[in-house]
């Protein structure tokens, strides 16, 4: 069959399924919803979610054991915060790091940018990023250093009013008032590492203050892989189930699970050895490198069945 | 009593968007019962975070995201539960659409969903390429891919549908 011809059938079929999918059971209505909400008054538990979770804990925990503790050197380093005082932690990410004061958090890739008012260094975005507000809240504190040019454009593409600071000898593009009561967020561009930091709320420009390329001793951010599994038989088959993940710089191992022949894992930057299972059939190891701040994805784990 | 604007906006919003979630689910389940379970998790879901999601450029798709993710989560627990005991994969979808849901099934689940987006809500390879982070050159070969193995999969249980 030609590939149109294949289009036309798989369009055909999904339309005619779609279209019949659209007649509901029972009506779907949106005070229906908020009735059932309310109604709920527990999450669902799925058991088998809870024995993983705790089987996972007690892996963590025997790892954790069997690790040796090399003492302060691999400890995040206690940086000079805003005000001089050894009162913050530096975090790298894209080539540079920011010290942020221990009473914030860190996310890696979030959802969307911290909207509530406690404070929140934000690094990386996620894949969903794209459906996060434009608006900002006023009350939400927080900086982000994400990969790219994220200043502010007109409609016509250009950057908008901006201007050149030098931050601890790093070239910094800036687009709006860097005033510390400033209630719209402030917006730093630095082109040698083509990273965006953008800072909102009170505190955040004390932060972005302390911007400098990355030392080593700072906690550096993890990546994400995504990867695919297959079984090759006369066709290609995705695989579901156990995939082994080794670290090849500490030789530690941990267990994840590919759903529908997908899996996804975050990790310390570095080589990692990917080993797939699928009963009987061969199953030759992959690699990856997981690079800071990034997601990659995994060559495919491919089972040989034949 | 009157109804907060949250509650009008997102009584507007399933009203709007509702059947059209039911059906993605229904492709990707081939169960009328677990679509419309499935729907309403995904809405359940989007009510409790409103306050913020109803700002989005797009709540529905935050809310079609979800769901796609609860439909593929639940073939691994519908596989293992129709699994024989000697292994066979003895999945019976009891609907008439069945074919093309065990197809979707037998596909990596963002393969599943850039093929139902893109050739089932005729969305762009760019709005795929963008809803699912992944360039546009990868969602080309996942539909090429993904459609040859659905429309071989379609034409091996009914033959029928060559020349369709």
């Amino acid at each position: 069959m030609s590939a149109t011809a294949d289009e036309e059938l798989v369009r055909s079929a999904l339309h005619n399924m779609l279209r019949e999918g659209e007649i509901p059971l029972v009506p779907l209505t949106g005070g229906g919803i908020r009735i059932r909400s309310r109604s709920r008054p527990w999450p669902r538990i799925d058991p088998k979610l809870v024995a993983t979770v705790a089987a996972a804990i007690v892996l963590v925990a025997v790892l954790f054991a069997a690790i040796p503790h090399r003492g302060s050197r691999h400890s995040p380093v206690a940086a000079p915060g805003p005000g001089g005082r050894h009162s913050s932690t530096a975090y790298s990410a894209y080539g540079v790091q920011l010290s942020v004061p221990k009473s914030w958090s860190v996310r890696y890739f979030p959802v969307c940018p911290n909207t509530g008012p406690q404070p929140v260094l934000s690094v990386g975005q996620s894949d969903v990023a794209a459906f996060c507000p434009t608006y900002r809240s006023p009350r939400a504190v927080g900086v982000s250093l994400v990969q790219g040019n994220q200043l502010p454009r007109d409609t016509s593409g250009k950057v908008q009013r901006s201007r050149t600071i030098r931050v601890h000898g790093l070239r910094v593009e800036v687009t709006t008032s860097t005033s510390p009561r400033s209630p719209t967020p402030i917006a730093w561009y630095v082109p040698s590492k083509n990273v965006s930091i953008t800072g909102t709320g009170t505190g955040a420009l004390q932060v972005m203050e302390t911007l400098t390329s990355a030392r080593p001793g700072a906690v550096v951010a993890p990546g994400d892989v995504r990867g695919y599994q297959y079984l090759e038989t006369v066709q290609q088959l995705p695989v579901s189930g156990p995939v082994a993940v080794t670290d090849v710089r500490t030789g530690t191992s941990s267990t994840i699970y590919a759903i529908g022949g997908e899996y996804t894992f975050s990790g310390r930057p570095g080589g990692y050895t990917i080993q797939g299972h699928d009963g009987n059939a061969a199953c030759p190891p992959v690699t990856v490198k997981v690079v800071s701040g990034e997601t990659v994805t995994a060559p495919p784990i491919m089972c040989q069945g034949l | 009593m009157r109804q907060s604007e949250d509650e009008l906006a997102f009584d507007s919003f399933v009203a709007d968007v509702g059947k059209r979630l039911l059906s993605q689910a229904y492709v990707l389940t081939g169960s009328k019962e677990e679509a419309q379970d499935l729907t309403q998790e995904a809405l359940l879901r989007a009510w409790k975070h409103w306050s913020t999601i109803g700002r989005y450029d797009s709540p529905e798709g935050w809310t079609r995201r979800v769901l796609h993710n609860l439909c593929i989560q639940s073939w691994k627990k519908t596989r293992r539960a129709l699994t024989g005991l000697d292994g066979s994969t003895t999945v019976e979808i009891p609907e008439h659409h069945g074919e093309i849901a065990q197809a979707m099934r037998s596909l990596p689940g963002d393969q599943a969903r850039a093929l139902l987006m893109h050739d089932g809500m005729d969305m762009s390879v760019s709005e795929v390429a963008t809803e699912l982070k992944v360039p546009v050159g990868t969602v080309k070969s996942w539909l090429s891919r993904s459609r040859k193995l659905v429309a071989a999969r379609l034409e091996q249980m009914d033959p029928d549908s060559k020349g369709r």
